[in-house]
């Protein structure tokens, strides 16, 4: 049977499902993506193959992706036409 | 150098020669003793080495050791140094050579090294005395001066090390001047394959493809992805069969990071620090890196040509780079090949490379040259452009020019040499030195760096070869995006601006590159300026066509557009308030999105928080109810949240409860189900996980209609009846059947007319299906225990009809008893042996034990339990 397309992407994570921390968390190896503007990152949402990659949007202009999706998400730019700067974290 | 009493001071290294010095028996320690402080008389073990440690920290002893070196020591000692301490011990063997050093073959020699003997060969009689002495270190026991372990297989390092105190004392002395040979000059002027720069940009142009490719895959026995070489192939074509030799070499250079061998499989992606240092180094020095490279890598043609050598010792990489060194004995003018070959053999690689046997049979008189040094010389050295060739004309004016061989193509040129027999082949040609020989000459002269350390190359001071513009423009760039390169003119400077181009042609002169968004994201992501780009083609280029450079701008802005942080660490408040108050606290932190901030490799996060590490397992943090309410138990990572966040909504109560209208707009998807299932402690309880499924259309709905059956203990037997069977559709079990909608009727009058009396209705208990319905039978043990278990797992009853073990306590055969059935709760499959036990409990409480094999009928009543 086929499956709906996914739309976790733009779920923000500030949606209350979880109990807010004591104090602050560490996140440790996502990937983040940054955009120049709201518009950017909400047409990427949009993007079947691009925004199904995307776990959770964490403001206007940036969003994040689980380290199992990087490759397959560059990928998806470039298809798309995108020319991201790609910078390794630490 | 430092003056010759200099405070003595430790240098930190590993490569001690003092480490080397605690290895040497009683003999070779008097000896490196007599090397290191010829006055000591020391004759104890623990004093001798007591005494060359001095020496070693001494450097006047040091300097005095240098001055007692004989005039060969001092040549190999000096040839060390400029290869940075540590250099294969061929090249040294090689050196000598060249510049005539014969020593004698030792019949034996006065010790060992290291507990292992030194072979009876000219390698180790040019490097024997050093090695004994302690002043080179050897790489391995296994090299090929060493008698033993097979010196010349795979495994064998032949590399060999000075230690860093000695290096440091050491002269930086250039290496005296070689006498070419004398070798009658031919009137055919051959024209070279290969321009060395046009080697150099093929390297930066698979080195580019890997790149946009996202990396190099290798497959497990070591060799290029042959779909990987085919995409190359496609966008490359001039690079038919030289696609896989590139790509090794590049990993050979250092220029694509090698990963840990634990590490999981992926492409192998490329050190843009290394093709940073590649870019700024001169140009000779990075063709000469090239060729070194390219010698270690190999061909198999010369592998298996050295194979059939004989007389011949060490690997073919060694031979073949002798080969190339002995080119510096060449004059410059056009000889005759079979001449030049055999000067060259006789001359300096036979001497180098001749050794006698493991039972010190010496070989007698010249041995003949090799077959692999004719093919190295007229295939291998013109494609690398260090050598150009040209058939010879017959003393009737048959035969081509040079020319015309050379623009024939290497594959044209090998079609003429094949078939022809090996004094054949090389008396027909000619042979010159070209560029490439004397580029890989002068990057091995003092002012030269290393080849073999290219990416720690500084840039030259040498405008002509460092990024400064020559004179007159290397480039010529056009308004289509195309930009013709000058071969001969070509500077670093001038292909550092080109790393945003791609290589789209390469002849004999000139390249011509196309500049396009692809290749400009490539150089700023290999860590180029945009600035710096264009003033390199700028300068390089008499200038930049404006429609040029208005492009690369709007493309690198639009670059700017997007930008992804790959292993981002990010810090979670729990409002920008708190997160604006921490970040002045964090160094390298800067605020991203509402409550998150982005830290730097310095920064560290507070101690005690919370983390979340996403290659890792996420924590089981969620425990779901039957009753569809959510609870969070610990920790929710930030996918967790997310995929919560899609299927719940919080109650009055505050607490959270599965949200179905949100799970049917399509909250629940695959990637939800996996976040879910991977956080849920004990998973997604089966009939939360189908009840998520039924909302969400991601299963089939669930079906409810009346339907008639026909049962019978004997069920399959009936259906065997044909006037039955017609009547019979498919069965649910071997006992159990349904029946053909609407054929209810004429299988009533079937029975009737076959006088078999039958019942119309089934007693139907609450959490039980009437007796053996639905019941599996004559399923085969192994089947049957994977049944069983699989209750076990699920926590399901288990309805059986199995026979009672008889003989179990007593000494007699154990054979099957009285049949039961009933209902029992399985709790775990034992063994006796090899036979399969069922330990389970009936609803009355009472143990059984029952022996698998002997369970006749089975079926899992997942709600009886």
């Amino acid at each position: 049977m086929a499956r709906r397309r996914r739309t976790t992407g733009e779920t923000r994570v500030d949606a209350g499902a979880a109990p807010a921390p004591d104090g602050p968390v560490f996140h440790d190896g996502l990937t983040v993506i940054e955009t120049s503007d709201e518009i950017e990152l909400t047409s990427l949402l949009a993007d079947r193959r691009i925004g199904g990659l995307i776990v959770a949007r964490l403001g206007p202009t940036e969003a994040v992706v689980l380290p199992e999706h990087t490759e397959p998400l560059l990928k998806a730019l470039q298809k798309a036409g995108h020319t991201p700067t790609v910078v390794d974290g630490p | 150098m430092g003056g010759p009493d200099a405070a003595p001071r430790r240098i930190p290294h590993e490569r001690d020669a003092l480490l080397a010095v605690r290895r040497m028996d009683a003999v070779q320690l008097k000896r490196a003793l007599k090397r290191y402080q010829p006055t000591s008389r020391a004759s104890r073990k623990t004093d001798m080495v007591t005494a060359i440690a001095n020496a070693l920290e001494t450097p006047s002893s040091l300097d005095a050791l240098i001055r007692r070196l004989t005039p060969l020591e001092s040549l190999l000692l000096s040839e060390a140094k400029r290869h940075g301490g540590k250099v294969d011990g061929w090249r040294l063997v090689m050196l000598a050579s060249l510049h005539g050093h014969r020593p004698a073959v030792p019949e034996r020699w006065s010790s060992n090294a290291y507990g292992c003997y030194l072979t009876r060969s000219v390698g180790a009689a040019i490097l024997g005395e050093l090695l004994i002495d302690g002043v080179l270190l050897p790489g391995g026991a296994n090299a090929s001066w060493f008698e033993s372990y097979g010196g010349h297989t795979g495994g064998a390092s032949d590399v060999v090390r000075l230690d860093p105190r000695l290096l440091e004392r050491l002269p930086d002395l250039p290496p005296p001047p070689l006498r070419a040979l004398r070798l009658e000059r031919e009137d055919v002027t051959p024209a070279p394959e290969q321009h060395p720069a046009a080697l150099v940009i093929e390297l930066l142009d698979v080195l580019h493809l890997i790149v946009e490719e996202g990396g190099l895959p290798l497959t497990r026995s070591g060799t290029v992805g042959k779909p990987f070489v085919a995409r190359l192939l496609k966008r490359r074509p001039r690079l038919a069969g030289r696609v896989a030799v590139l790509a090794i070499t590049c990993i050979e250079m250092g220029l694509v990071r090698v990963p840990p061998v634990d590490a999981p499989p992926k492409a192998w992606s490329v050190a843009a620090s290394g093709v940073r240092a590649l870019y700024d180094a001169p140009l000779h020095v990075t063709y000469a890196a090239f060729i070194e490279a390219a010698c270690r890598v190999g061909d198999p043609a010369i592998a298996e040509a050295w194979s059939w050598g004989d007389g011949v010792g060490s690997r073919p990489g060694a031979f073949w780079r002798a080969t190339i060194d002995a080119l510096a004995l060449l004059p410059d003018h056009p000889v005759a090949m079979s001449a030049a070959a055999d000067a060259l053999w006789e001359r300096a690689l036979e001497p180098a490379f001749m050794r006698r046997d493991r039972y010190g049979v010496r070989h007698t008189g010249r041995l003949p040259r090799p077959t692999v040094l004719t093919e190295l010389l007229l295939d291998v050295m013109p494609r690398l452009g260090l050598v150009a060739t040209a058939e010879r004309r017959g003393p009737t004016g048959e035969g081509r020019s040079g020319e015309a061989v050379a623009g024939g193509g290497a594959a044209g040129t090998r079609h003429v040499r094949e078939g022809m027999s090996e004094p054949d082949r090389a008396s027909h040609f000619v042979l010159a030195p070209a560029l490439g020989r004397d580029w890989y000459l002068r990057a091995r002269t003092p002012e030269g760096a290393s080849p073999a350390r290219v990416v720690e190359t500084k840039r030259s001071a040498d405008p002509t070869t460092a990024g400064q513009p020559t004179k007159a423009p290397c480039l010529l760039i056009g308004p289509n995006f195309e930009v013709l390169a000058y071969l001969d003119s070509l500077s670093p400077g001038a292909l550092a601006a080109l790393a945003c181009a791609s290589a789209d042609r390469v002849d004999a002169h000139t390249a011509t590159f196309t500049l396009d968004q692809v290749g400009l994201n490539r150089a700023l992501d290999l860590g180029f300026g945009l600035d710096e780009l264009l003033d390199g083609l700028r300068a390089h280029g008499g200038g930049i066509p404006g429609n040029v450079e208005g492009a690369m701008r709007a493309w690198a802005k639009r670059r700017e557009r997007l930008r992804v942080t790959i292993a981002a660490r990010l810090l979670e408040f729990a409002g920008a308030g708190e997160r604006d108050a921490a970040i002045g606290r964090l160094r390298g932190a800067r605020a991203v999105g509402e409550r998150f901030a982005l830290l730097d490799a310095a920064a560290s996060p507070p101690a005690g928080t919370t983390t979340h590490r996403y290659k890792e397992a996420p924590a089981r943090s969620l425990a779901f109810s039957t009753g569809a309410a959510v609870r969070v138990e610990g920790p929710l990572d930030l996918a967790g949240q997310a995929a919560l966040a899609s299927v719940t909504r919080r109650r009055d109560g505050g607490s959270l409860v599965l949200d179905r209208e949100a799970i049917r707009a399509g909250g629940f998807t695959v990637a939800v189900r996996d976040a879910l299932q991977a956080r849920a402690k004990g998973g997604i309880p089966p009939q939360v996980d189908v009840l998520l499924g039924a909302w969400s259309a991601t299963e089939p709905k669930p079906a409810l209609a009346a339907a008639v059956v026909f049962a019978h203990p004997r069920a399959s037997a009936w259906a065997l009846h044909p006037e039955i069977a017609a009547h019979l559709a498919a069965p649910l079990s071997d006992t159990t059947f349904l029946v053909v909608p609407g054929h209810e009727g004429a299988l009533a009058a079937v029975l009737e007319e076959l006088e078999v009396a039958f019942g119309r209705h089934l007693e139907i208990v609450p959490g039980r299906l009437p007796d053996s319905v639905g019941m599996q039978i004559g399923l085969s043990t192994r089947r049957t225990r994977e049944l069983i278990e699989e209750a076990v797992g699920a926590s399901a009853a288990l309805e059986l009809r199995y026979a009672r073990e008889r003989g179990r306590t007593g000494y007699g055969a154990r054979t099957k008893g009285k049949i039961l059935t009933e209902v029992v709760v399985p709790e775990l499959v034992t063994y006796e042996g090899s036979i399969p036990y069922l330990v389970a409990s009936t609803d009355t409480g009472q143990d059984r034990l029952i022996r698998i094999g002997y369970i006749e009928g089975i079926a899992v009543r997942w709600s009886a339990r």
